[in-house]
């Protein structure tokens, strides 16, 4: 497989505070990576390395197997980014902002370019500090998909899009997938990453504490359980790797990690009249790893 | 309860002051320096009545003076004096302050999108606005005061004789036209859609006005039409040797009435929105789009006509007085020492003033790097420059190139402003050499490129602060010229000045040693900026 993305504890520090700390990340080619973590966590630092905006505190990154900011400028013929806020001059149209970021990148598909205004209903008479947020995103994504570039990075990219466009990005993504080209996608949308990535790696304050399929990390984390009795539910705080209990009258909700055979016994002797087991939902999922302090699992 | 604590009107009135204390402070100190310093200088150049009586019966007999000057009865006593010498640049200055602050801290702010998080709260429009004018009103305050307390302390001077009561009056008269553009400029933030714009309304504005008191100032029979200007409200004020009081309403009557209008047209009007109406739809120009050089140079169109007019008008402006100011003056001792303490040289009367023409050009072109290298910043402040530089395109080629256009334009406003100084001295009758001119108008601009130099340097290495050092710098400059004129100063530091290498002499041999030792540092020091710049990390704000 080819690696496209290589980062070697990869370190970026504002005074003494690790805005990214120590990360180690492969991406391969074809690949759709999800890049999560709350607010803070350190993804917009990270993408601002690997696109040499910023210079690594210490590590590196390579991207093409070439270092990020020494040859940033070689690199970037085979990148297309679009950040969270648009950073386009408002005094161009639309048309004119698509032509010089084309002329800017090289090479661009005319013909898809010209099918993604379509697609997303962009109309590019307009002056950009006319556009609305939505509108303004809509340029950069154009232009992004449209240079057809080996490696996508996206910084949150959906933020100001509707439901409708949303789905629409999403289906441009799988079809650069299709192609043959890498994404690295920043996003807080679950349903987005859901959908899209591959592989997902969770971000928190600086540190990577997850990565893998949806998949993997479903199977590491914890299984709720709920179960209503006729009488007060039993104690099961004491019980190994149980966490988030939540009790409300005759009803018991909880999770746990690991074997589930201890708590099983103590829920059938309390007579249950209900009981059901599920994989948390990827919501649930996430709150789960952005709660825990890290370090730990 | 408990969130009382957080009062979004006083963070407003605390953004405006924040966001104008550093200006006011410049301006203040400037102009009362500008104001203050003077009349030391006067009192030793004409310690008697009849020295004094002598000089004002040469100004007044070329009223033409009286353009770029205040008016010549001014010029009878150390007291008034620095308002014949400095309340036309000092008003302007200040004029320009108010309009550029306000069209930046209302549209220019709202235009950035900075508005729309803050009015997502409990916050309208009007009162956003509203408080974020109080707060520039206390920045507006300090800098009447700190400008007081310069012209007060310098007017103890027992030569000078000027009373604290009379040093307040002078400098209000010197804030009010800033007080009024200040005012026009929150009304054109309304009207317009884009800072730029709100600004070129303002200009237009201003640049007429001010006209129209120079020419009230020169042609005597026009002098009524000063009544019509807020810079001839100030020479009507007449703030220390008669006081007419009423002169203060004017203006104030402009601002009770303009203020609450414009927070009118902001209750009405929709965020982003203008009054005057503004297509949304655009023709688009596809002309340099294909590079990020091309765009550079686009960008720099409309500046790069703006300076230069700004250059022509002020260098002709000049150029023009001199043959009229020779002809009637070339007998009068007094006039050539006016001309030598206005700064120029005194071998000639008119070659001293087209001399000064290209020391305002020189000025103008300090001035306008500055600008640039702080427009360079906001491009990276704003994100701009994220956009280019994720493209693939080096970081030092980037910089390298806007400086390059930087530096031709100046040399082109210089050389334009040169020729225009020849081209008016040949209609005169005075003729010069234009090759000798456009040399000159060649080595005027090695103090510039120095400064862009070491401006390029603070950018590599410290871009918030870059372009508020150059200010500082070309401030100095000022400051050791006037300081000159009253004390003697050790030459080593006249050296530190900018100014000093702004010399011009429309006849002289061309210094190219200097413009070579100059421009030589100011290409080491940019070198140096832009490897720095490849090396630091982009910020954004
Ligand atoms: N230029 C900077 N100076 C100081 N701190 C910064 C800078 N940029 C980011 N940070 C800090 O680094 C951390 C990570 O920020 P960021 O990468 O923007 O998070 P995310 O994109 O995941 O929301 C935050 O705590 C932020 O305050
Ligand atoms: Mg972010």
């Amino acid at each position: 497989m080819t690696v496209i993305i290589e980062t070697k504890k990869l370190t970026k520090k504002y005074g003494s505070k690790a805005a990214l700390d120590s990360l180690d990340l492969t991406v391969n080619k074809g690949e759709v990576l999800g890049y999560l973590g709350p607010n803070g966590a350190g993804k917009t630092t990270t993408i601002r390395l690997l696109l040499g905006l910023t210079h690594p505190s210490d590590g590196s990154a390579t991207i093409f197997g070439e270092d990020a900011t020494r040859h940033a400028a070689d690199i970037h013929k085979r990148i297309a980014y679009v950040p969270g806020e648009t950073n386009l001059w408002p005094s161009l149209s639309g048309a004119e902002t698509l032509k010089f970021l084309a002329n800017l990148h090289g090479s661009i598909d005319e013909a898809y370019q010209k099918e993604l205004i379509k697609k997303f209903d962009f109309d590019p008479n307009k002056k950009v500090r006319t556009y609305s947020k939505g509108n303004r995103q809509k340029i950069a994504l154009i232009a992004a998909f449209a240079t057809r570039a080996d490696l996508l990075i996206f910084d949150e990219p959906t933020s100001g899009l509707d439901p409708v466009m949303a789905k629409i990005f999403r289906d441009e993504v799988l079809a650069a997938k299709k192609n043959g080209q890498t994404v690295f996608l920043s996003s807080h949308i679950l349903e987005e990453v859901e959908e899209l990535c591959d592989r997902i790696a969770v971000l928190r304050a600086g540190k990577l504490v997850e990565l893998g399929t949806l998949d993997e990390l479903r199977h590491f984390s914890a299984v709720t359980v709920e179960a209503t009795f006729t009488g007060k539910p039993p104690s099961v705080s004491g019980i190994k790797g149980v966490s988030n209990i939540e009790i409300h009258d005759h009803f018991l909700r909880c999770n746990i990690t690991g074997s589930i055979d201890e708590l099983l016994t103590v829920i059938s002797k309390a007579k249950p009249v209900s009981f059901l087991s599920r994989k948390p939902s990827l919501e649930e999922l996430f709150l789960a790893i952005y709660k825990t302090p890290s370090g730990e699992k | 309860m408990a969130k009382r604590t957080f009062s979004p009107s006083r963070a407003m009135r605390r953004f405006g002051f924040r966001q104008t204390i550093r200006g006011a402070l410049i301006i203040g100190v400037l102009s009362g320096l500008m104001m203050g310093a003077q009349g030391a200088a006067y009192a030793a150049a004409y310690p008697n009545q009849k020295d004094r009586d002598a000089f004002v019966t040469s100004l007044s007999s070329v009223p033409a003076l009286g353009f770029m000057a205040g008016e010549a009865k001014n010029a009878l006593l150390p007291a008034s004096y620095s308002i014949y010498k400095s309340i036309a640049l000092t008003t302007l200055l200040a004029a320009i302050w108010g309009l550029m602050t306000t069209t930046r801290l209302l549209r220019g702010q709202e235009e950035d999108g900075r508005l729309e998080p803050i009015l997502a709260g409990r916050t309208t429009k009007m009162a956003a606005s509203l408080h974020i004018l109080i707060g520039y009103g206390y920045s507006f305050v300090i800098a009447i005061v700190i400008s007081w307390a310069a012209i007060a302390a310098l007017g103890l001077d027992p030569q000078v004789d000027l009373s604290i009561g009379h040093a307040g009056l002078l400098s209000l008269g010197v804030f009010l036209p800033g007080l009024f553009f200040a005012s026009l400029g929150v009304l054109t933030s309304q009207l317009a859609l884009t800072r730029g714009r709100a600004l070129a309304y303002g200009l237009g504005v201003l640049l007429f006005l001010f006209t129209l008191r120079g020419a009230a100032n020169s042609i005597t029979d026009w002098n009524g039409w000063k009544h019509f200007s807020p810079f001839g409200w100030t020479d009507l004020l007449n703030p220390v040797l008669d006081p007419q009081l009423i002169w203060i309403l004017p203006t104030l009557a402009f601002t009770i009435i303009v203020i609450p209008l414009a927070l009118f047209f902001a209750k009405q009007r929709d965020l982003g929105e203008s009054v005057l109406p503004e297509s949304q739809f655009a023709r688009s120009h596809f002309y340099l789009l294909g590079s990020d050089f091309g765009y550079s140079i686009r960008q720099n169109i409309w500046p790069f006509i703006w300076w230069t007019l700004g250059a022509i008008a002020y260098a002709g402006l000049l150029s023009s007085i001199a043959k009229v100011g020779a002809d009637a003056l070339s007998s009068s001792p007094a006039f050539v020492k006016i001309v030598s303490t206005l700064g120029g040289n005194h071998d000639d009367i008119v070659i001293s003033f087209l001399g000064l023409g290209g020391m305002f050009t020189a000025l103008i072109l300090l001035v306008m790097s500055a600008v640039s290298i702080g427009s360079i910043r906001r491009q990276e402040a704003k994100g701009y420059l994220d956009t280019i530089l994720v493209q693939p395109i080096h970081r030092s080629a980037w910089l390298t190139k806007r400086l390059i256009i930087l530096a031709v334009m100046v040399l082109a406003i210089s050389l334009i402003a040169s020729y225009t100084i020849w081209q008016i001295a040949e209609n005169t009758g005075v003729s010069l050499d234009l090759w000798i001119i456009l040399q000159n108008g060649t080595t005027l601009v090695g103090s510039v490129l120095l400064l862009i130099g070491a401006g390029a340097l603070l950018y590599g290495v410290l871009p918030r602060l870059a372009a508020i050092v150059m200010y500082v710098a070309i401030v100095w400059g000022f400051v050791v010229d006037v300081l000159k004129s009253f004390l003697t100063l050790d030459d080593s530091i006249d050296k530190t000045s900018l100014l000093h290498y702004a010399t011009f002499t429309p006849t002289k041999t061309p210094d190219w040693e200097t413009f070579t030792w100059l421009l030589g540092i100011g290409i080491f020091l940019a070198a140096l900026g832009v490897w720095r710049f490849a090396k630091r990390d982009i910020v954004n704000e």
